[in-house]
């Protein structure tokens, strides 16, 4: 059977028609023709996982079972036919009804909801008649979201932007494709390298050195070897000093490397961010986007400049210790290292369980954070609803949630070391009862045996570094492999290779049966098609979730359409220069964002040569200037996260001024549904009056005076347009969706209006 | 439309009825005998903390025509359909034993028995696991299919550990 499920836990996706099933429909379904749709039942009415493919062939569905040769069965569908959707929670099911009669229901879990949906769309077609939706194969229709690839190795769904599987993808491919990136410095790199090695070399010469000290001068007690006691003491301060500069070296050259490494991730992260459509924004909360190219590229500093040469010194140290034990005394070497096999166990448990512990003492401290982050912004709250002694109690109980788990951490720890100390004792105590003897019977020097005892120390260091190498080079990995799924990403939304040129838009726009959807499974818009004259200004309206800020965001093709075209001057936005195209629309938000900077950035944002007559215009077009004027600082206020505070109607304005600035083509326009004043109120619609002159303009209003500036007005619900016309027709319609909205919230506000 | 925010008026199950149609669908018959809903859907309102308590009855644009306040004495003529169709369209598998955990990479892979079968899921989020009083473990995956542990202290500890690791 292709694609089974992985060792019998069911994870298949059921994206890809499994081909011996294909097959089976093929035939069974009539005359040989291709799937139209499929889709997997992967639960029966018993709550019990199972497959059941469901395949649309021609007018028939056909029902195959893969476990049982028999289970092949055929359901033919015709007008009298009715296939809908139940959506449960965890358990849908699709419903077939014949004449009014249910026929058959199958059940499926929430992982097989977007192939179930597209399976009864492709049904009410067969049904109605209507031409198949295209969407399962094909060029441009198709467009399989990004989130929905599937890894074809360990059949899961790959992370929700990774471009390659990172379950499949070897920690060893990405350390080494991280390794790539010092190919640039690979001098510095490899000073640094061998500065390290060196350095871990040298940590070897001080015990052979104490070994002829006490061999050569002490013991003896040969007065005429001063000499050499000297040049012993010399090349110990030579060393002493190679070790400094070996440290220097190592410390500055693989440092630098690592912070030029991290600033290139970074970059380049960041630089591919900006290219990413609003689809891959609003799957990643802007957090962990901050942390991927702030701390996770500092983290990857950390691994280049210390954790990887950290390894690589603690393999040099051990092979050297190795080595000079052998080379002198092969049976005590073998003696000494008893213990080690011991220790190196010990090491290991301590490790994995110290990184249980920092796990879990750092999910009781995010918790505890987590207290602080909600209960302070909530200050106000809390204290209205005083509830002061809540919120501390909360934090004291989280903060000894910490307490508890770091004072078991600290036991662990602080018993680690001591039972190391122990078994080196014991160690060192069964050298000196195979080594005293020998040293009286002068089998071995004394020199030797002290070597040995310093020697036997410098074993741990290293191992305990290797222990944690695992975690180290996990860590690496998954920071490195967050930074990799930033710049792997590929492009959804892009500028076409032969781009329509338009360096001018006229502003006519044109929606031809468009459909969109968010998630393959919810139609956020349903076959929309309208047609905006060059000039002509539109109100959108409608109940909230009926699709306008969608609408007005595929406008600007934030988002490609899942079905259908847009057309600006007859051309498919898809085919336009994406920067040329989004150059010539302005949009002017509810909540308008200012960033950090000065007013006057803030106007000329995006319009970087901007004369400084043009925006002094267009900010009294926006009738902003008089309020920018007497600020102290005038066009030099700065606004943003640390700077004055404006109102909500002077942040609009300051954005209007933006937009005429920038005098787009296209004018989208997100009115506030806040309140202001009424004299405030008057400026704003002036200024917008001044704002969409001679522009194509989409506005969703909720303000009587804008819908009446609207030359007409569209009325969206739940998707679909129901009413498109001008503000006096749409009145009149009494039983219209308008008449009925206007109604309710004339009644509102004449309850408010006093 | 009017804001219904009387819990009492909806409240009286007194001869409201459900009824199951030939072809699936479920037809509201509400107790003062005015107009019957087609099409209705049952929504539970505490789906964890109270599932048989607040089962609320809408018809085919989502409006609420009934809110039962406790499924344990409501009529028969409601409860059995609310129950079988509850039945029918919750999925909620029951986590027996935890084989293995991948946390290689953020996402978290979780390889299961439960009272459905064996299956393999991932979590992307710690949200994702949520611990409801104490010893209750749900477990919604990146999919939206949900999972739930009863009790976790009455799981093997290898598979207890598993899930403690990744608890708060």
């Amino acid at each position: 059977m292709a694609n089974p499920p992985t060792d019998g836990f069911y994870s298949e996706q059921g994206f890809e028609l499994p081909s011996d099933v294909k097959l089976l429909a093929r035939n069974s379904g009539g005359n040989g023709d291709d799937p139209t749709a499929y889709a997997l039942s992967d639960v029966t009415a018993n709550d019990v996982f199972a497959r059941t493919w469901l395949v649309l062939v021609g007018s028939n569905l056909v029902v195959v079972d893969p476990g049982d040769a028999a289970g092949i069965r055929t359901l033919s569908l015709d007008v009298e036919s009715a296939v809908s959707i139940v959506e449960g929670r965890g358990k849908s099911r699709l419903r077939i009804a014949r004449q009014g009669k249910l026929e058959e229901e199958f059940h499926y879990t929430r992982r097989q909801a977007r192939r179930f949906s597209e399976l009864e769309q492709h049904c009410s077609a067969v049904i109605t008649g209507e031409p198949q939706p295209r969407f399962q194969s094909g060029s441009r229709e198709e467009a399989v979201p990004a989130d929905e690839r599937i890894c074809r190795k360990c059949n899961q769904l790959m992370p929700e932007w990774a471009d390659s599987c990172p379950r499949c993808l070897q920690k060893r491919k990405i350390i080494l494709r991280l390794v790539g990136y010092a190919k640039p410095y690979k001098t510095s790199a490899a000073i640094g390298m061998v500065a390290a090695s060196l350095l871990s070399l040298l940590m070897l010469v001080p015990p052979v050195l104490t070994k002829h000290l006490i061999d050569d001068v002490l013991a003896p007690l040969d007065f005429s070897r001063l000499g050499w006691m000297y040049a012993l003491l010399g090349m110990l301060a030579a060393v002493i000093l190679a070790r400094v500069v070996c440290t220097h070296f190592r410390l500055k050259y693989l440092a630098v490397v690592g912070e030029r490494i991290a600033h290139d991730l970074r970059t380049e992260a960041y630089g591919h961010l900006h290219k990413l459509s609003l689809s891959f924004f609003n799957k990643k909360p802007t957090g962990q986007l901050i942390s991927r190219i702030s701390h996770d590229t500092d983290r990857l500093w950390d691994f280049i400049a210390f954790g990887l040469i950290e390894i690589l010194m603690s393999l040099v140290t051990i092979l050297g210790v190795c080595v000079v034990m052998f080379w002198t005394a092969p049976t005590l070497a073998v003696l000494t290292l008893i213990p080690i096999p011991i220790g190196i166990i010990m090491t290991y448990y301590h490790t994995v369980r110290m990184r249980r512990f920092f796990h879990r003492i750092w999910r009781k401290w995010s918790r505890m954070t987590a207290t602080l982050s909600d209960a302070i912004p909530g200050i106000r709250v809390v204290k209205a609803f005083t509830q002061e002694d809540r919120e501390v109690s909360k934090f004291n109980s989280r903060s000894k949630d910490v307490l508890d788990e770091a004072v078991r951490l600290h036991h662990e720890w602080t018993g680690y070391w001591p039972k190391i100390t122990l078994l080196l004792q014991m160690g060192n105590l069964i050298i000196w009862a195979y080594a005293g003897p020998r040293i009286l019977q002068q089998e071995f020097t004394l020199g030797t045996f002290v070597m040995f005892s310093s020697l036997i120390w410098m074993f741990y260091g290293p191992v305990e570094q290797l222990g944690m190498m695992n975690r180290l080079l996990q860590r690496a990995a998954t920071s490195a492999q967050r930074v990799f799924e930033i710049i792997d990403t590929p492009l959804t939304i892009y500028t076409p290779t032969n781009p329509v040129a338009a360096p001018k838009i006229e502003g006519r726009i044109t929606f031809e049966s468009v459909s969109f959807s968010y998630d393959g499974v919810k139609p956020t818009l349903t076959d929309v098609s309208f047609d905006v004259k060059p000039g002509e200004m539109i109100g959108l309206v409608g109940p909230s979730g009926s699709g306008k800020t969608t609408l007005v965001n595929i406008i600007c093709r934030f988002y490609d359409v899942s079905r259908g075209r847009i057309l600006i001057d007859g051309v498919d936005v898809r085919d336009l220069d994406l920067h040329e195209m989004r150059s010539q629309v302005g949009m002017v938000l509810q909540e308008p964002y200012l960033f950090s900077g000065t007013i006057l950035a803030n106007i000329s944002y995006g319009n970087d040569k901007a004369d400084t007559d043009d925006i002094i215009r267009a900010a009294k077009a926006a009738h902003a200037h008089d309020f920018v004027v007497g600020f102290p600082d005038g066009y030099d206020t700065m606004v943003g996260e640390r700077g004055q505070t404006l109102s909500g109607g002077e942040r609009q304005r300051i954005s209007i001024a933006r937009a005429i600035l920038n005098n787009p083509r296209i004018l989208i326009l997100d009115e506030a549904t806040s309140s202001v004043d009424t004299e405030t109120e008057m400026k704003i619609q002036e200024a917008i009056r001044h704002l969409v002159k001679g522009r194509t303009t989409v506005a969703i209003a909720h303000r009587l005076s804008t819908l009446q500036a609207a030359d007409r007005l569209m009325v969206l619900e739940k998707g679909k347009l129901v009413q498109l016309d001008t503000y006096d027709e749409l009145i009149n319609d009494k039983d219209g969706l308008y008449a009925r909205l206007h109604k309710t919230q004339t009644e509102l506000q004449s309850i408010f209006a006093v | 439309m009017s804001t219904n925010t009387e819990l009492s008026e909806t409240r009286d199950p007194r001869g409201a009825a459900l009824q199951r149609e030939l072809d699936g669908t479920l037809t509201f018959l509400p107790a003062n005998g005015s107009e019957a809903s087609r099409d209705c859907s049952i929504l539970r309102s505490f789906p964890w903390s109270m599932p048989y308590q607040y089962i609320s009855i809408r018809d085919k644009d989502g409006v609420e025509r009934h809110l039962i306040p406790d499924l344990a004495s409501a009529p028969d003529t409601l409860r059995e359909i609310v129950e079988s169709e509850l039945a029918t369209q919750e999925l909620i598998p029951l986590i027996r034993k935890i084989h293995h955990v991948d946390d290689t990479f953020e996402v978290v892979v979780w390889r299961v028995d439960t009272d459905s079968g064996p299956v393999e899921f991932q979590t992307r989020h710690d949200e994702d696991i949520r611990s409801l009083d104490g010893n209750r473990i749900v477990f919604r995956d990146h999919q939206g299919m949900l999972f739930e542990i009863p009790n976790l202290d009455q799981l093997d500890p290898d598979s207890r550990l598993y899930v403690e690791e990744r608890l708060g």
